[in-house]
C-alpha cells in the first residue's frame, strides 16, 4: 500500500483533540461523514467561521490532486477520547497523520477508521512537501526535501488499514463466535 | 537477566488482570487479537454515535442468533448523563429521551440526568471492581486504576465492538512505568498537588503508551478519594492508564458498595517496569499548572498574586467528599470575593447530600458559591459556567488546554480545592496556608 500526498499543516508537540475538534462542534453535527468543516475551527483563521480554514486549505489541495498530510510532533491527539477527531480529519480528505508520538487513544481510534497514524520522526518536513509513504515497508519519502524516514507497522494493524477499519474485522470474529468457531 | 531454574518472571498488576481475563500468561510487548472487556460505559456525547453503529453494524448479525438483538453484559454495560447534562436545549433534551429509549430497549442502565459524574458516580455505586478490563468512551477511566482495575478510555467504535462481541480488537499488553511515591505531605498539599508535581516532572507525553503504576507509602496513605485524583491524571501524561495495587482500603471501601466478587491481583516484587520513578513529596508546596498544559505545574509561590476572576470546584478530578471538605474548610466563615465566580459542582448526588447534611454546602452557600447540579460542568467546554475570552479561572479540573473550557482567550490555572477556595477569597492565587494559619 502507498499513499502520496502533501503536507498541509506541520503542528508541534501535544496538539489535543479540544483543538482538533473542539467540543462545541459536537453540539452541531454527530454524523462522523459531515464533521470535516469543523477541524480546527475554533484555532485557525476566523473562529466563528464553518468551514474552518484549515477544512477549506484541504479542500483547495484535494481540487488540485494532491491529498493532504498533517505533521505533528510528540502526543498528537491527546485528551479527550472523542473519535470525532480522527473523523474531522478523515473527512476534511487528510490521508495520514504523521507524528513522533501518538497517546494510546487517538491512535486506536484511528486504526479503527482505517486510517493511518504513523510513528516517525520526521526531520525535515515543511508544509507543501510531497510525501510518498509505502505502508508494508515502512517506509517515507519526502519527494521535495529528498530525505527518507523509516517506520514500522504491525500486521494488525496494517490489517486495519487494507479492511478500512475494525468493523469488518469484529464482525468477522462475532460470526465465528456465535456459530460456536471460537 | 540470568533466570535460575524455578523463576518465574514476576508480572505487574497489569499483566496479572490481562493474564486472568485471557486466560493466557503474558507480559508487556505480547499481543492479544481479541482483549475481553468485563465492564464498560457509555457517556452522553458518545451516544448517539454508538447506538447508530451499533444498530447498522451489529443488529442484523445478532439478530441472526438471538430473537432479540442482545449487548454483551448487559448488566455491566452502563450510561451516564453528565457532560451534556442538565440539557440547556430542546435537542440536547431529545438525545437524552431517546438515549433512555436505547437504555430500555437493551435492558442496560442509564443512570438519570444529573446523577453524577461518571468516575465519581459508577465507583461510589460500586460498579467497577478490582480485576476487572473496563472500558468508557472518555480518557478520564482510568480514574478507576486507583480501584485496582485495569480500565481506559477508547472510543466509539472500540465501544461498539465490545457491545457487540464482548471484546475489543489488537491489544499490545502496555510496558509500566512505576512511580514510587515516598515521604510525608506538608499542611495544605493534597493529592491533586501530588499528581500535579507528577505531571511537572514527567511532562505532557513522559508515560506515553505505558501504564503509570503509584505506590509507596503516599498511596498508601492516602484516602480512596485522594487515590481517584490521582489516578485520574494519569492519562495527562498521556499514559495508557493509571494503576495502584489494591489494599485493605480497597476492600473496605467496595465493602459497602458491592456483594459481587472479585479477584484482587498485585504486582509481584520481581515484575518488570521499564522505569521507575522516585518522588519525595516532603518538599512538595502546593501546586499550580499554568495554561495550557497539565504539566506546567509550579509551585504556589511562583504564581502567588495572579489575578482571577472564575473559580471553580468540581470534574471527575476533584468532586468527592474529601474535595468539598478541605475547601469548605477554607471557605468556613469568609466570603468569596466581590469580583469572583465560584463555582461548586458535587460529583454526584450522594455526595450533594451528605455536604448538606454536614454543614458543607451551608458553609459554601454563605461564602457566596454557586451551587450547580452534578455533572461535568465548564470542563467539557460547552455546558454550564463555561469562559468567556477575558476569563481567568482557578479550577480543580484535570485540563487546562488551550480553549478547552470555551473561549481560546480564557485563561485556566489548575490546583487543589483547597487553593481554589483560597483563591476565590482573595481574587488572586492564593497559598491555602495563608488562610488556614
Amino acid at each position: 500500500m502507498i499513499i502520496e500526498g502533501t503536507v498541509i499543516r506541520v503542528y508541534g508537540d501535544d496538539i489535543s483533540t479540544d483543538i482538533i475538534f473542539p467540543s462545541e462542534a459536537a453540539k452541531k453535527e454527530r454524523v462522523p461523514e459531515k464533521l470535516g468543516p469543523y477541524a480546527f475551527f475554533k484555532f485557525e483563521g476566523d473562529r466563528k467561521t464553518v468551514p474552518s480554514k484549515f477544512y477549506r486549505d484541504a479542500k483547495k489541495l484535494l481540487e488540485g490532486g494532491q491529498k493532504p498530510i498533517v505533521v505533528g510532533g510528540y502526543n498528537f491527539g491527546c485528551g479527550s477520547s472523542r473519535e470525532d477527531a480522527v473523523y474531522t480529519l478523515k473527512h476534511s480528505g487528510v490521508i495520514a497523520v504523521i507524528a513522533t508520538s501518538f497517546p494510546d487513544i487517538f491512535y486506536r481510534n484511528a486504526y479503527n477508521n482505517g486510517f493511518a497514524a504513523i510513528i516517525c520522526r520526521t526531520r525535515n518536513v515543511n508544509i507543501g512537501d510531497e510525501l510518498k509513504i509505502n505502508l508494508d515497508e515502512g517506509r517515507i519519502v519526502n519527494v521535495s526535501e529528498d530525505e527518507i524516514y523509516n517506520f514500522s507497522l504491525t500486521e494488525n494493524e496494517k490489517k486495519l488499514i487494507r479492511m478500512g477499519g475494525v468493523y469488518p474485522i469484529m464482525k468477522r470474529f462475532l460470526r465465528k463466535k456465535l456459530s460456536g468457531d471460537i | 537477566m540470568l533466570l535460575l531454574i524455578g523463576d518465574t518472571i514476576g508480572q505487574t498488576i497489569t499483566e496479572k488482570i490481562i493474564s486472568n481475563s485471557t486466560g493466557r500468561y503474558v507480559h508487556a510487548g505480547d499481543t492479544i487479537d481479541y482483549l475481553p472487556v468485563d465492564t464498560k460505559f457509555v457517556n452522553d456525547p458518545a451516544v448517539p454515535q454508538v447506538i447508530s453503529d451499533f444498530e447498522k453494524e451489529f443488529k442484523t448479525i445478532l439478530g441472526e442468533l438471538y430473537e432479540r438483538p442482545e449487548i454483551h453484559k448487559k448488566e455491566k454495560t452502563f450510561v451516564i448523563l453528565d457532560h451534556l447534562s442538565p440539557s440547556t436545549s430542546p435537542e440536547i433534551a431529545n438525545l437524552f429521551n431517546r438515549i433512555k429509549q436505547f437504555g430500555r430497549q437493551y435492558e442496560i442502565k442509564v443512570y438519570k440526568e444529573c446523577e453524577g459524574i461518571e468516575h465519581v458516580l459508577l465507583a461510589e455505586d460500586g460498579k467497577i471492581l478490582p480485576g476487572e478490563i473496563v472500558i468508557a468512551t472518555d480518557s478520564h477511566a482510568c480514574t478507576h486504576g486507583a480501584i485496582g482495575a485495569f480500565a481506559f478510555g477508547v472510543g466509539v467504535k472500540d465501544m461498539v465492538c465490545a457491545l457487540a462481541t464482548g471484546h475489543i480488537y489488537n491489544f499490545t499488553v502496555p510496558e509500566t512505568v512505576k512511580i514510587d511515591l515516598k515521604g510525608r505531605l506538608r499542611k495544605g498539599v493534597y493529592a491533586k498537588d501530588i499528581i500535579l508535581y507528577v505531571l511537572g516532572q514527567m511532562g505532557e507525553s513522559g508515560c506515553s503508551e505505558k501504564v503509570a503504576e503509584f505506590t509507596g507509602n503516599v498511596i498508601n496513605k492516602l484516602s480512596m478519594d485522594g487515590r481517584f485524583t490521582i489516578a485520574n491524571m494519569a492519562v495527562e501524561m498521556a499514559a495508557r492508564t493509571g494503576i495502584m495495587n489494591p489494599d485493605q482500603k480497597t476492600i473496605e471501601y467496595l465493602e459497602s458498595r458491592t456483594s459481587d466478587p472479585y479477584k484482587i491481583s498485585r504486582s509481584d516484587k520481581n515484575a518488570t517496569y521499564t522505569e521507575k520513578r522516585l518522588f519525595n513529596v516532603n518538599q512538595i508546596e502546593p501546586q499550580v499548572a499554568e495554561p495550557y498544559s497539565p504539566a506546567n505545574s509550579k509551585s504556589i509561590s511562583e504564581l502567588e498574586g495572579v489575578k482571577i476572576n472564575k473559580a471553580f470546584i468540581g470534574s471527575c478530578t476533584n468532586s468527592r467528599k474529601d474535595d468539598l471538605r478541605s475547601a469548605a474548610e477554607i471557605l468556613k466563615g469568609k466570603k468569596v470575593n466581590d469580583d469572583v465566580e465560584l463555582t461548586v459542582i458535587p460529583g454526584t448526588k450522594n455526595i450533594l447530600k451528605w455536604a448538606e447534611e454536614n454543614g458543607i454546602l451551608q458553609i459554601y452557600i454563605e461564602a457566596g458559591a454557586n451551587i450547580y447540579p452534578s455533572s461535568c460542568g465548564l470542563c467539557f467546554g460547552n455546558n454550564l459556567g463555561v469562559l468567556g475570552a477575558e476569563d481567568v479561572c482557578i479550577s480543580s479540573i484535570n485540563r487546562n488546554y488551550l480553549g478547552r473550557a470555551g473561549d481560546p482567550k480564557s485563561k485556566m490555572y489548575l490546583a487543589s480545592p483547597a487553593t481554589v477556595a483560597a483563591s476565590a477569597v482573595y481574587g488572586e492565587i492564593t497559598d491555602p496556608r495563608k488562610v488556614t494559619e
